[in-house]
């Protein structure tokens, strides 16, 4: 448990820039809102590793294509 | 709330920015000053005409009718009819599953033109022509850099935590959209999944941790001051839901789809005999709008949906809703809705003074319904007498074709195999009378090579 919570304050520390608080009908709830806060570095490295994943396919498979031809 | 002739309906009260109200039977949306600055965004910035191409945003007009609340008005805008209007708890897993894909999609493309979804509501989606599409025009507002999702929790309660329990627990479980108006509350999805689902990353992170951060933080009063989020992480996240959602799936266990409900008494020439008089009786009386209820696998709804009637087909078997919504996404068939409805127990009024969902009732009524082979089943297996079902398919209904059902059928010698049968007033003439307490009888015709009668009534 103690490890956990290590782990997730390393991620608010590591997500930590600007403050800035949000407004909206919605109540978006506090714990939610936390949470989409610290995984969203995690998710947003994967989320850049995806696309340029594709990239590289996309050209490799071009590559080919234009080789065969 | 009415003002004049007109009536602000009871579901629109959450959002300031606007409201619907109905005026001479037609709907409207008023979008007031306070929403100005986000609305013309959504329709400067070609995201509007992006969606409705794409039939993922009910389109609208703007139009010169008077605003119901002039003080505050911006704009009055008058949304595509939507033909029913349904609710998730209605809805088979694909329909809630394409509804939480399309609300991510509406999400993603959104940031593409710097907007943002302020809401990710199940009841902010409908069926139009067959697709799911988002009715609240008003959703939208102008993405500010470094803002989180504000739709995220809403999104997992309204539609990741239920498509998730129908996946790993029941089927069923999408009736606890019934009870809890915003969604089921992620602790009460996390203590209800199995164990194996914490070795699902997007359930893990999406529903059980993110329901332990909801539990640690319930107790927050003070005003939190968070760093930003990066709009890559915010499409990470959207990206994230997508694939998880996309990877739910769920069929029905043990049964082969191909045979699955086929089975019927009737013999070739006695279901073509009935098909033929349920055109006949369609062909007389021309409804513009039918319920099927009971409708199984929309056999008999076809037959008008086919013809361009706007039909909804009720079914209180998830797997024969399923098949149905599968069916009309492969062939395209826009009039054919598929609903899931307990008829014993159908949709009450639910939310805020029991007005905010509207019961199936009050939904109604409708031009025609269609009673196929149900009346044996409410009243012997729902002890339900012939006079309330007369009375409430006469509050739902104008036109109905009703078929009977004697007891000497072997589906109704099946029914009371393993009861005592204390249904004396289960008979032809008595059914008859009841129903004419408040039908006309059109047309009746023997179904040939069966036991069964076929009825036109219309409504007194």
């Amino acid at each position: 448990m103690r490890e956990k919570k290590r782990y997730l304050f390393l991620f608010l520390l590591v997500v930590l820039f600007v403050t800035q608080p949000v407004s909206a009908y919605l109540d978006p709830g506090t714990g939610s809102f936390i949470w989409q806060m610290m995984i969203g570095f995690v998710l947003g490295s994967i989320f850049m590793l995806k696309i340029y994943w594709q990239k590289i396919k996309s050209f490799y498979k071009d590559l080919v294509h234009h080789e065969s031809k | 709330m009415r003002v004049n002739n007109t009536e602000i309906l009871a579901s629109s009260f959450r959002d300031p920015c606007g409201f619907i109200f109905r005026r001479d039977g037609a709907i409207y949306r008023q979008v007031n000053g306070t929403y100005k600055e986000h609305y013309d965004t959504l329709m400067a910035t070609g995201l509007y005409e992006n969606l409705v191409e794409r039939e993922l945003l009910v389109p609208h007009q703007e139009v010169g009718v008077s605003p119901e609340i002039p003080n505050i008005a911006y704009k009055i805008i008058r949304p595509k009819d939507i033909s029913f209007i349904t609710y998730p708890y209605e809805w088979s897993f694909s329909q809630l599953k394409q509804a939480a894909l399309a609300t991510l999609e509406i999400e993603r493309v959104a940031l593409e033109y710097s907007l943002t979804l302020k809401d990710a509501s199940a009841y902010n989606i409908q069926f139009l022509d067959g697709k799911p599409v988002l009715i609240d025009t008003l959703s939208f507002e102008k993405y500010r850099s470094g803002d989180p999702w504000i739709a995220y929790r809403q999104f997992c309660q309204h539609f990741l935590a239920p498509l998730t329990l129908m996946t790993y627990c029941d089927i069923r479980l999408n009736q606890l959209l019934r009870i809890y108006i915003d969604g089921v509350p992620l602790d009460l999805a996390s203590t209800l999944l199995p164990k194996r689902t914490w070795t699902n990353w997007g359930v893990l992170m999406h529903i059980h941790l993110h329901a332990k951060s909801q539990k640690k933080h319930a107790d927050t009063r003070s005003p939190i001051d968070l760093p930003q989020m990066k709009r890559n992480s915010l499409l990470g996240m959207v990206d994230s839901l997508f694939t998880t959602v996309h990877h739910l799936k769920w069929r029905p266990e043990g049964t082969e789809w191909a045979t699955y409900y086929e089975e019927t008494n009737y013999s070739q020439l006695g279901l073509e005999h009935k098909k033929k008089l349920i055109r006949k009786y369609l062909e007389l009386t021309k409804p513009c709008s039918i319920w099927d209820l009971g409708a199984n696998t929309g056999l008999f709804s076809r037959l008008a949906s086919k013809y361009g009637v706007f039909t909804v087909a009720f079914d209180i078997d998830p797997a024969c809703v399923e098949r149905t919504y599968l069916e009309t996404v492969k062939h395209h068939e826009y009039c054919l809705l598929p609903l899931l409805l307990d008829l014993t127990n159908p949709s009450p009024g639910i939310g805020w003074v029991n007005e905010e969902r509207t019961s199936l009732i009050d939904r109604g009524p409708v031009d025609m319904v269609f009673a196929l082979a149900l009346l044996h089943h409410l009243t012997i297996s729902n002890n339900l007498p012939f006079d309330r079902v007369a009375e409430f398919l006469a509050r739902i209904c104008n036109n109905l074709i009703i078929e009977f059902v004697p007891k000497e059928d072997s589906q109704v010698q099946r029914m009371l195999a393993n009861r005592m049968d204390i249904f004396d007033g289960y008979t032809q003439e008595i059914f008859e009378r009841e129903f004419s307490q408040h039908f006309i009888i059109i047309q009746k015709d023997p179904i040939i090579d069966s036991l069964r009668t076929l009825y036109l009534m219309k409504r007194c």
